[in-house]
């Protein structure tokens, strides 16, 4: 396998913010990463999320207020008057933040995104990772609906990365393109995927965008607290992103999942609870006394 | 009171009796559509009014165009035409313009007479008008910041001043594609940043307005009564639901709009029950000429005029690809979500591939939850097979077709896209209607003009821009060409229950034309005038007919 350039490396014609463009189909393991990125982050960075037709799903841990979520759905010259990619990157420009990472929409072709945010003011041209899912690879590419699809995302990246597979490069995947890793599924990141977002401590920006600082807890709620309780309580408290775990009730047990977008309560048959996780945003504190 | 008008021929769209002569209205509602003599059971039992302006004229349903975009025509249209072709506009009449120095005649007339803060022309095109530079535009004005856009919208021209204004240097420009800096010129991906820098001008909320005024009047003059915005959202959802309000909820707007979601817009972020909350509740809160209903609008491959339509087997010419708008098992799984509902779906498909992808969709809805009726819709429907077409009326899919495709693009896209083959088959239309699909036309205004009767020509005759005839057998005789934009319409947004033909118990929306698009000479059925619309049952005439 070829060393693996920093994204820093490519910085080269015009001056400005690294602009780092996840591609790859759904599945592939986008959001995961970005959240590994943000997590792993020691400085800010902003993040797009074009994921209109997508279905309404984890995003919401990354969108939020620190990403944009734009529209490139429409093909021709009139839909690019509308709020699109470009002039969402003119107005983050205005923001203090120390890089850029926007992530694709799952049908998107890596070539077309590399063009269009390389026309952004203020950013540096942008690198194209792909993730692929190495386990689906196969599928997608005996897919008559896809194969073209993912052959371009791989073909047009800067560095594809496989993820969902341990036992190596699928053998399919190392033969499209030369320029394959593996994303490890734990640990630190590659040091190409991030360097830009990991300077000193006094290299912190203070005002604009930040990387989303979530906070979490595990709570034991009061036994027979009734979903709706739980619902409402998310509903009053915007800033809660996701909530997992268990209600018990004297005979029963039930099992929650919630994000912004879902809520999502099923009998969890002879499971044990263990405490319901709260992630939310921000730095202040939750005042649980209304469930425990 | 009931008011009766008189013609010299009405053409109802109602097979039963598809000629009359009289037709009576009372309260916006149509009691009888016959003669004077038949009419007079009512006549004798309650006040009427004969109006006799129509006379010489021809009554047809008004007509119905199931697909444009408001908001997007709302950003062009205050733009200055400048074009090769003449292009009559409510507000103003634009000549030809077939020379490089007519255009910059052009130009400098209008210059001279209007002072936008930046003035946009719209209409050059090369090959009429030469090529475009910034000295040019500088010699028109120097001081005036200039815009000149291409008439494919796909790259522009701007004078010194204008990229001044806008905060353009060398510098700033320099490293980025696809743009000229010399020549001031924009295009394809460089198009986007000059777009970026120039919205805050062109969406701008007192241009907005004007755009959406003119855009009511080219809808009126079309002849339509009733129009469906396929896609509320596209350019920004709230404040299209806010304008549309304020400029068409009002007695001067002659016609109604079925306003149909962008799905990818409302479903984004949302569950689908709270999805289908907003919905209902949007139903609810329709007003009387704004109505949104159990409708959702859908897409699955690319743009037909950019070459990204999904193609099967053979592809391109150049063997490039098509695009997913949205990705196959997302589009699917949509599909089966609103299917459920009970929802009429309507998927945006371009190319064949696209039509496959959209036809499997609604194959597994049929097969998990059967429904008849559903008045599922391929949108456009550039390519299609004629093995798909029987597919999709198996399925009980209807079509709302973009034929203007033929017109426009067929001769260039036999040389240099797809191939005469494909070229020439795309709007297949005679086979759907052998089929016995429900079979609309729709302009996608501002992809294609909206005139119904241009529309109507171009599937009767099948003539591209170079005067070829495509694949004469898919013609359509122009008594279906008719229902495609009337009754067949009406079907597609799912409201032939009050409009959309012509017989008791329907609203009273007529189009008065100067001639019968039926008995004319087919090459001439784009040449027949709108004179008059009347809108349940009040007239609105049509200046300059
Ligand atoms: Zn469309
Ligand atoms: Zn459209």
């Amino acid at each position: 396998m070829p060393p693996l350039k920093t994204l820093n490396a490519f910085n080269t014609s015009l001056e400005g913010r690294p602009l780092t463009v996840i591609a790859g189909y759904l599945g592939a393991g986008k959001t995961t990463l970005i959240n590994r990125m943000l997590a792993e982050a020691e400085q800010p960075f902003a993040v797009i999320v074009n994921d209109l037709g997508a279905l309404a799903v984890d995003e919401a841990l990354i969108a939020g207020q620190q990403g944009a979520t734009l529209s490139l759905t429409n093909g021709c010259a009139c839909c690019q008057i509308s709020a699109d990619l470009a002039a969402q990157l003119a107005r983050l420009r205005q923001e203090k933040f120390s890089a850029l990472v926007f992530e694709a929409s799952g049908v998107a072709k890596a070539s077309r995104l590399a063009t269009l945010t390389s026309q952004a003011e203020g950013y540096a041209l942008a690198k194209v990772v792909t993730l692929v899912d190495g386990q689906d690879v196969p599928r997608l590419l005996a897919d008559t609906y896809l194969s073209p699809l993912i052959k371009e995302q791989i073909a047009a990246a800067d560095w594809v990365l496989q993820t969902k597979r341990s036992e190596g490069l699928h053998p399919s995947l190392a033969s499209l393109s030369t320029k394959v890793g593996q994303l490890p599924s734990s640990g630190p990141l590659p040091a190409a995927l991030a360097p830009a977002y990991r300077l000193d401590q006094s290299g912190r920006l203070e005002a604009g965008i930040k990387a989303p600082l979530f906070q979490h807890r595990v709570i034991f709620p009061k036994p027979d607290l009734a979903p709706g309780v739980l619902q409402t309580f998310i509903t009053d408290h915007p800033e809660i992103e996701r909530v997992k775990g268990w209600l018990v009730g004297p005979t029963d047990v039930v099992f929650v999942q919630a994000t912004r977008a879902h809520f999502q309560a099923q009998a969890g048959a002879g499971a044990q609870g263990q405490g319901l996780q709260f992630i939310w945003r921000g730095d202040s504190e939750l005042d649980f006394s209304a469930l425990t | 009171m009931i008011e009766v008008y008189v013609a010299k021929n009405i053409v109802t769209m109602n097979p039963s009796l598809p000629e009359a002569t009289a037709i009576a209205i009372r309260d916006g509602e149509i009691l009888e559509v016959g003669s004077l003599e038949s009419l007079s059971p009512w006549l004798i039992r309650d006040e009427y009014q004969i109006i006799e302006r129509f006379q010489d004229c021809v009554i047809v349903p008004g007509f119905i165009d199931p697909h444009l975009h408001p908001a997007m025509a709302a950003v062009i249209l205050p733009m200055h035409f400048i074009t090769a072709m003449p292009w009559t506009l409510p507000w103003c009449e634009v000549p030809a313009s077939l020379t490089p120095h007519a255009f910059d005649q052009e130009m400098q007339r209008i210059c001279a007479a209007v002072n936008d803060e930046i003035l946009i022309f719209w209409g050059h095109h090369d090959l009429w008008h030469g090529a475009m530079h910034r000295d040019r535009l500088d010699a028109i004005d120097a001081d005036r910041p200039i815009v000149a856009w291409n008439r494919s919208f796909h790259e522009l021209h701007m004078n010194s001043a204008c990229m001044a204004q806008l905060g353009m240097t060398e510098a700033s420009i320099s490293g980025r594609t696809q743009i000229d800096f010399e020549k001031g010129r924009f295009f394809e991906n460089g198009l986007a940043f000059a777009i970026q820098k120039l919205n805050p001008y062109i969406l701008s909320d007192t241009r907005f307005t004007l755009g959406l005024e003119r855009l009511k009047q080219v809808v009126h003059a079309g002849g339509h009564t009733t129009i469906g915005d396929m896609a509320v959202g596209l350019f920004d959802f709230e404040r299209e639901l806010a304008t549309a309000v304020a400029i068409f909820e009002r007695d001067d707007t002659p016609f109604r709009i079925e306003q149909v979601p962008h799905g990818a817009v409302i479903t984004h972020n949302r569950s689908f029950e709270q999805t289908q909350a907003l919905l209902s509740d949007l139903s609810a809160n329709s007003t009387h000429r704004l109505n949104f209903r159990a409708r959702i609008k859908l897409f699955s491959d690319g743009a037909f005029f950019s070459e990204l339509a999904q193609l099967l087997s053979p592809g391109y010419l150049d063997g490039h690809t098509g695009e997913w708008l949205t990705a196959p098992e997302v589009l699917h799984e949509h599909i089966l979500n609103f299917w459920q509902a009970g929802y009429q779906i309507h998927v945006h498909v371009t190319g064949d591939m696209g039509v496959e992808v959209a036809l499997d969709g609604l194959a597994k809805a049929q097969a998990e939850y059967p429904r008849l009726m559903h008045g599922f819709t391929l949108e456009h429907m550039g390519y299609a097979t004629p093995e798909q077409i029987e597919r999709a009326k198996a399925l009980g899919a209807s079509v709302s077709a973009n034929i203007y495709y033929l017109h426009e693009l067929s001769g260039r896209y036999a040389e240099l896209s797809v191939g005469y083959e494909r070229a020439a088959t795309m709007g297949r239309l005679k086979t759907c209607f052998d089929a016995g699909i429900t079979t609309a036309l729709h302009s996608d205004f501002t992809m294609a003009p909206a005139q119904p009767l241009l529309n109507m020509w171009v599937a009767v005759n099948r003539l591209n821009a170079q005067g070829d005839q495509m694949a004469p057998a898919e013609c359509l005789n122009p008594n279906q060409a008719l229902a495609a934009v009337t009754i067949n319409a009406a079907k597609i947004l799912g409201i032939e229950s009050f409009t959309g033909s012509l017989r008791a118990g329907k609203r009273g929306d007529l189009t008065v034309l100067s001639d019968n698009p039926l008995t004319v000479d087919p090459l001439r059925i784009r040449d027949i005038r709108v004179v008059a619309t009347v809108f349940e049952g009040r007239v609105a005439p049509i200046e300059n007919a």
